[in-house]
């Protein structure tokens, strides 16, 4: 039986089933209430990333965001980092990592490339104040690789990118879709990833281990300005 | 008020004092036992087995013997919920189906009831006893016997560590898979063991059964009682004003 | 090791007399149920975000054909080749041969059940590839040539000294070099210490996402309205799998569809939580398509693969097609008490405890199956603790009155609905039994009553006494005597 025939008798079968016993669906309760954002929403995200070992460094200009990063690094003796080419404050993270590697992601051997970084720089579109989730959205200027193969990954996060929860990604979706004029309506980024927290498992004995296949560091940086 | 009995073939032939009890306390709180005769089996039996043409046919046999109106009520969680299950064996829109779903709406587990009367859950009982309860997963999730043992003056209700857990009986499971069934007992004997009770009380006499007939094997009896026998003595106990007594009643198990 | 569920009342016998592997799982269903009922007792409102995310199961259901026609049309547009596989054999050879155009020689897998399902491994292995699962607990029991035992933790049933003699054992196949900083997989001690062990599993693995050619991997939800799938995990090896190698295949079986973006996210509030009790995974992928234009990663071809294998005739059936709401959170399988006592391997399938009884009932020759919905007493500690409202008794209920229908209930049960149906006989049976063993010492015994001689042994069975309507009655006239307002014992 080839593909095609396959999908006509799966359908088929579907349609006769649902024919001979329809299923009604009951109006779902209303979604509740989200979390609010407010003035607090830092210290709420600061909060929910702390059990996952994750901390928060917040800087009220590029220059204090650079120097954060800075530190991250000297922290977690990292000589050679990749990051996304559009980051906010771009210039000053290159200043302030000086001292490191840069390693540049090459169409060819992505993956190969930044195997080799110790850390990798990227940027959030928004981050989820329920779980602490980072949502990061893969572009031309910003290989997925680059906070995944790194044992350290840090990711600066816009304030204005502070939202309650997973029921805001939609919205955030179609936003994105809706901007990117060059490809069919409708049509979401190749890849949207959440981050909450750092690669982890507890598969022997449920001993939980952080860093297995991803980075096993996380850590933010919140840009508490307003970018343009 | 008046109510119908409804006794579990369990009950009716081998543990018939927890149906003398159910009498006792209903009686002494002022309601009336009619009880029909004469019943087998409610099809709880060929239900689990997967047997719906003999369930539905013992389940007619039922819907004569508890035709309506008044309140039915049982000393088992499962056997009420079989009762409650009848619907599901008849055709919407038919007669049969009209009748399961009056008495579904009728029955009632016997803790459920007795906490559903005026006063309740306090009903005036009193035992200085330490007792261990088992739940039964059959009740469906029914707070109604830690109500009303909670309510007994003078009584210390005991839980294990998983009161949800089941005790491995589930009927046929039991026959089909002993070992793991037996595995499943011997975690809920020791968890109720771990509490040193005096008395073991559960709403469920099938549960009862199975829990205290391996506590027994094992050499470590605790006197089993069903919730009803558990109430019945405490009344006994309240009226007399008196702590002490020997216990009369209740399954005595060689 | 060949699995089958046909011996799965006497691999579960056996089961529960192995003390370790009852320790084990009692150590870790606890550890999943601590940590699933600590995650709700922090989730405001989860009764409602419960009912919203069962909705959204069931609104796919309700609309699967039209849904799976719009994820084809959705993710076609995406740059997604969609295929559609009627069974297991289909679904093997649509991807075996997506490999062998893409010319695959090594093959990474994220953990997925539905690949389980199919066999995948050992068809791509016959045509010359090497395939290596990739999740930590897959990657374990690969090496040991055994099935996972647990929904979302593969070898709970394997120590860490288990882990290092396997590794121990097996890692030198891999052809592994650069472990520097580590001791050779050699001389890898009993006593390595967990975080050693996974290090050297990611620096095993890492060489190996780097070389593969081809990417595999299940779905956790598929968007109809976007033609993306999304995939849930915590290690980040799905998202190696689909990042790193040029193409990937993500193999859904059809139910896994959501309508919408929303319907999605709903999905996703509550299967973490669930499944791991954490608010959200580590990773959630939402993918579209393969990379496009100017993208310097992510798999240059993508393809999904729509699964049957027996899931299309379970939607006619009003009662058991609930099983297809399941999002394999696992949580029905750690609050089981069954499987709390033989674990996964007993049900002989890639799916175990409850919605795995229930799962190879359905998808699996009935003749192979028909002891799994016995399996089960019915307690319904599974009903309770399903997210999604999945009343899994109800359905073993089902499922044995087919079996029923099928071969009938045997002597012993055809017996006792006689006797019940007709009060005469049963009394007089009964009446019987009393009058020649009232202790039940002997009836038990008797040949057919298959269970009954061993109930009897580790339980004391209770004496046939004066019936409880002879006693009434008796109670009865005296009261009429007395006027006693109420009755006291009997004798008992």
């Amino acid at each position: 039986m080839s593909s095609a025939n396959a999908r006509e008798g799966i359908l088929a079968t579907l349609r006769a089933g649902l024919a001979a016993a329809p299923l009604s669906v009951p109006a779902p309760p209303a979604r509740p209430a989200s979390l609010s954002v407010g003035p607090d929403a830092w210290a709420l995200l600061a909060a929910v990333l702390e059990p996952l070992e994750v901390r928060l460094r917040l800087a009220a200009t590029p220059a204090e965001a650079a120097r954060h990063v800075a530190d991250i690094a000297r922290e977690r003796g990292a000589a050679s980092y990749a990051r996304w080419a559009d980051l906010p404050a771009a210039a000053e993270m290159d200043a302030a990592l000086a001292g490191l590697t840069r390693l540049e992601p090459n169409p060819s051997g992505c993956c190969q490339a930044l195997a080799r970084a110790d850390l990798g720089l990227t940027f959030a579109q928004a981050a989820l104040m329920d779980s602490g989730s980072l949502v990061l959205v893969a572009g031309p200027q910003r290989p997925r690789s680059v906070s995944l193969l790194p044992p350290t990954h840090v990711c600066l996060v816009p304030r204005a990118g502070l939202v309650a929860d997973v029921s805001a990604l939609p919205e955030l979706l179609r936003r994105h879709a809706a901007a990117s004029g060059a490809f069919p309506q409708g049509l979401l980024p190749s890849c949207l990833n959440l981050i909450t927290g750092p690669s982890s498992t507890a598969d022997i004995e449920l001993v939980l281990v952080r860093g297995v296949h991803g980075p096993g560091a996380l850590d933010v940086v919140g840009l508490d300005w307003d970018l343009e | 008020m008046r109510i119908t009995l409804m006794i579990p073939c369990l009950v009716e032939d081998c543990l018939p004092e927890i149906g003398l009890a159910v009498v006792s306390v209903l009686e002494r709180l002022g309601v009336g036992v009619d009880h029909p005769r004469v019943q087998t089996c409610c099809g709880q039996m060929a239900w689990k087995t997967g047997d719906v043409a003999r369930a539905r046919a013992l389940a007619l046999r039922s819907l004569e013997l508890f035709a309506g109106p008044a309140p039915v009520v049982c000393p088992s969680g499962s056997c009420a919920k079989m009762l409650r299950t009848y619907p599901e064996l008849f055709a919407p829109g038919t007669p049969d189906h009209a009748r399961a779903l009056d008495l579904a709406g009728r029955v009632f587990e016997f803790c459920e009831f007795v906490l559903s009367l005026p006063g309740a859950p306090d009903i005036g009982a009193e035992w200085n006893v330490r007792a261990a309860l088992h739940r039964s997963c059959q009740m469906d999730g029914s707070d109604a016997p830690q109500r009303l043992l909670s309510a007994v003056r003078g009584l210390t209700l005991l839980e294990p560590e998983r009161p949800e857990r089941c005790c491995g009986f589930g009927g046929l499971f039991s026959l089909q898979f002993p070992a793991v069934s037996e595995s499943l007992l011997e975690d809920k004997a020791h968890e109720l063991l771990a509490l040193d009770p005096e008395i073991l009380v559960s709403a469920e006499p099938s549960c009862l059964m199975n829990i205290s007939g391996y506590l027994a094997r094992l050499g470590r009896p605790v006197r089993p009682l069903h919730a009803a026998q558990a109430l019945d003595h405490g009344l006994d106990l309240g009226l007399q004003g008196a702590l002490t007594g020997a216990l009369t009643g209740g399954p005595t198990w060689r | 090791m060949e699995i089958n569920p046909r011996d799965f009342r006497e691999q579960s016998e056996k089961a529960c007399h192995d003390a370790t592997l009852r320790a084990v799982l009692d150590h870790a269903t606890r550890y999943f149920q601590a940590k699933r009922g600590a995650a709700l007792e922090t989730f405001a409102d989860r009764e409602t975000h419960f009912a919203r995310a069962r909705a959204a199961r069931l609104a796919a259901l309700s609309r699967l054909p039209e849904l799976l026609e719009q994820l084809e049309q959705t993710a076609t547009a995406a740059g997604t080749r969609v295929h559609w596989a009627a069974d297991a054999a289909q679904a093997r050879e649509i991807i075996t041969g997506i490999a062998q155009d893409c010319g695959a020689k090594v093959v990474v897998k994220g953990k997925s059940m539905v690949t389980e399902e199919i066999a995948l491994n050992p068809a791509l292995e016959a045509a010359g590839m090497e395939v290596w699962e990739t999740d930590l607990g897959e990657f374990i029991v690969q090496l040991a040539g055994e099935p996972p035992s647990h929904i979302i933790a593969p070898c709970i049933h394997k120590s860490r000294a288990d882990v290092a003699a396997l590794f121990r054992a097996k890692l030198g196949l891999l052809g592994l070099s650069g472990l520097d900083g580590l001791p050779g997989q050699e001389n890898l001690s009993d006593a390595a210490s967990i975080p050693e062990l996974t290090l050297l599993a990611r620096k095993a693995l890492r060489e190996k996402f780097l070389a593969a050619d081809l990417g595999v991997t299940g779905v956790n939800i598929a968007v109809a309205e976007t033609g993306s799938v999304i995939l849930v995990e915590n290690e980040g090896n799905i998202r190696m799998s689909t990042t790193c190698p040029p193409v990937h295949v993500a193999v859904m079986s059809l139910e896994k569809v959501a309508a919408t973006l929303e319907d999605a996210a709903d999905i996703l509030r509550v299967l973490p939580r669930s499944a791991t009790g954490q608010k959200m995974s580590s990773y959630v992928s939402v993918l579209t398509g393969p990379r496009r234009p100017n993208e310097q990663d992510g798999a240059r071809e993508t393809h999904l693969v729509i699964l049957d294998n027996g899931r299309s005739e379970v939607l006619a059936e009003p009662i058991l097609r609930e099983a297809l709401l399941c999002f394999r959170c696992g949580a029905c399988l750690n609050s089981c008490p069954v499987y709390q006592t033989i674990g996964g391997h007993a049900y002989g399938s890639v799916y175990s405890g409850p919605i795995g009884a229930l799962l190879s009932s359905l998808l699996l020759p009935a003749q192979d199956t028909r002891d799994l919905p016995f399996g089960c007493t019915l307690c319904g500690a599974c009903k309770r603790t399903c997210p999604l409202g999945i009343d899994h008794p109800r359905l073993m209920l089902r499922l044995r009155e087919r079996v029923c229908q099928s071969s009938g209930t045997g002597l012993a049960g055809a017996a006792h609905s006689f006797l019940a149906l007709h009060p005469l006989f049963y009394r007089l049976a009964v009446g019987a039994a009393r009058a020649v063993d009232p202790n039940l010492d002997l009836l038990p015994r008797l040949p057919g009553f298959p269970g009954l001689a061993n109930f009897v042994d580790t339980r004391q069975p209770p004496e046939l006494k004066k019936p409880f309507s002879a006693q009434l009655l008796r109670l009865r006239k005296k009261q009429a005597r007395t006027k006693k307002p109420h009755t006291n014992k009997g004798d008992a």
